[in-house]
């Protein structure tokens, strides 16, 4: 009997009803006889049903934002460029996200000291960026208190990276600015910060509350690889006249490989972490020649 | 209001420099395009770089849609293109076994999986041949006409028929491997011309 067995192919063409009407009336003198034949029919049927019955799969908030600010992006013509010296940055991957949340708390939690605010002689910011993330190796955290825009975005956070802080008035808390500025410029550039910002901003909480830091890195970059996950420098700051988070992030492709001499930048509101799709304000790739 | 306009009007704005056309037509379109590159890639990231790509595409290529197709079937061949490409890149990658792909798209922070009750369809759709995966997708999942399909691919309707045939039979193979005990498999012994083909085997 094996021989005369129809084709499996066409029992799931015949299941479809896609034969010709001559040839599957054959097929199903032998499906009502044979069992085996039958069986198969039946799950191709059953598997087909099962491909229908799947529930659709909206887009999640996050994708949409993101899909949101990319063309936002696209229409306000695309990417900045950033002049930037030489030399590569090590990697980040295994710096668990967390983990690196953990260290940025502990490390703003102590008092932040103005420096590097002599714009003589400053080092580039792309020098002060690969430096930092060379000593150290971890997240650069900044409180500039700058006000970025989108068209001036890759230049501010430039300026936000050579230690340029905002003025006073605009950063909102002088009296909490402790140090002195010129006082011990190079010691630990990783921990240098330019104006404490007042526990009332709508961003404190980013600052404070590693649950809701961790929240907002994983709602920007939860869903790609690990290597793109550990911010290279995090600025609370401004944009656009409200308060604000920058993230610069090393820029990756889905498959973990780093998308080279670029940075993601995401500019966040204080609902990041506590709002679908991460209250993104912004979002920008920049090219950051030999990163 | 511009909800209130057809694609092909909407599109006709856009191409004209109307800045909030496009994104009438993205909200409209998104979630039919997540599905199809989710579906069909496997995996949320993948499939945000995909459907990314492929608005972004449509965005700039605006202008070259003539109108003799719906806008849905140019987008989908847009995206189905980018998901292409994905599977491409992603070739060098290890396979990732059949339980891991079921957790990973059952991941319970993504609510969207959280909600699919079809955890072992899903497995098993990642499994069988890329071009039968994404005809099955098209076809089966998202419900289009086999037509609709063979345009979004390119591809003459028999061929898509025939891949949504072969990749039926894998699936069906799959789901009773993963199924014990659901499956209609015959009585041991008896059994031919099963066992089906290695399932993991590409379309001849």
């Amino acid at each position: 009997m094996t021989e005369q067995h129809v084709p499996i192919e066409d029992l799931a063409a015949y299941a479809a009803g896609d034969l010709d009407p001559a040839v599957a009336v054959t097929v199903e003198a032998h499906v009502v006889l044979c069992a085996d034949c039958r069986a198969d029919v039946d799950a191709v049927k059953a598997a087909t049903a099962s491909l229908r019955a799947l529930p659709p799969a909206a887009m999640p908030d996050d994708v949409a934002s993101r899909l949101d600010v990319a063309l936002r992006r696209e229409r306000e013509s695309s990417l900045v460029v950033v002049p930037m010296a030489t030399r590569r940055r090590p990697s980040f991957a295994g710096i668990a996200a967390v983990a690196a949340c953990v260290a940025l708390l502990g490390a703003l939690t102590i008092p932040f000291v103005v420096s590097g605010s002599d714009d003589r002689g400053k080092p580039s910011a792309g020098t002060a960026l690969r430096e930092q993330n060379a000593d150290s190796g971890a997240t650069r955290r900044i409180a500039s208190g700058l006000d970025y825009t989108r068209e001036g975005l890759a230049a501010t956070l430039d300026r936000a990276l050579a230690g340029v802080t905002a003025p006073r008035a605009a950063a909102g808390a002088p009296s909490e600015v402790t140090g002195a500025p010129g006082a011990a410029p190079g010691p630990a550039p990783s921990d240098t910060v330019g104006v404490e910002l007042s526990a009332v901003r709508s961003t404190a909480a980013l600052r404070t509350d590693v649950g809701r830091l961790a929240a907002c890195i994983d709602a920007l970059v939860g869903d790609i690889p690990e290597s793109g996950r550990t911010p290279l420098v995090v600025d609370y700051a401004r944009f656009l006249g409200r308060d604000a988070v920058i993230f610069v992030f090393p820029s990756v492709q889905a498959n973990g490989q780093a998308r080279t001499g670029r940075v993601d930048v995401y500019v966040v509101g204080g609902g990041c972490g506590s709002v679908p799709g991460g209250d993104v304000l912004d979002f920008q790739r920049l090219a950051r020649p030999n990163v | 209001m511009l909800e209130d306009l057809s694609d092909a009007e909407l599109l006709a704005r856009h191409a004209g420099g109307d800045a909030a056309a496009f994104g009438v037509l993205v909200t409209r379109h998104r979630d039919r395009a997540w599905a199809v590159a989710l579906r069909t890639l496997g995996n949320p990231a993948d499939a945000a770089d995909a459907v990314q790509d492929a608005f972004l595409k449509a965005y700039r290529t605006a202008g070259t849609f003539r109108g003799e197709a719906l806008f849905t079937t140019w987008l989908h061949r847009i995206v189905v293109n980018a998901c292409l490409d994905q599977l491409r890149r992603g070739r060098g990658r290890v396979a990732v076994p059949l339980d891991e792909t079921a957790a990973a798209i059952a991941d319970p922070a993504d609510p969207v999986a959280r909600l699919d009750t079809g955890h072992d369809v899903v497995a098993a759709l990642g499994r069988i041949n890329e071009d039968q995966r994404i005809a099955i997708v098209l076809v089966d999942v998202e419900g289009y006409s086999v037509e609709e399909a063979a345009t979004m691919l390119g591809v003459p309707t028999g061929t898509v028929k025939s891949r949504c045939h072969r990749g039926r039979v894998q699936l069906a193979s799959l789901l009773e491997h993963l199924r014990p005990g659901r499956g209609t498999a015959p009585p041991p012994g008896t059994s031919e011309p099963g066992p089906a083909p290695d399932p993991l085997q590409s379309e001849p």
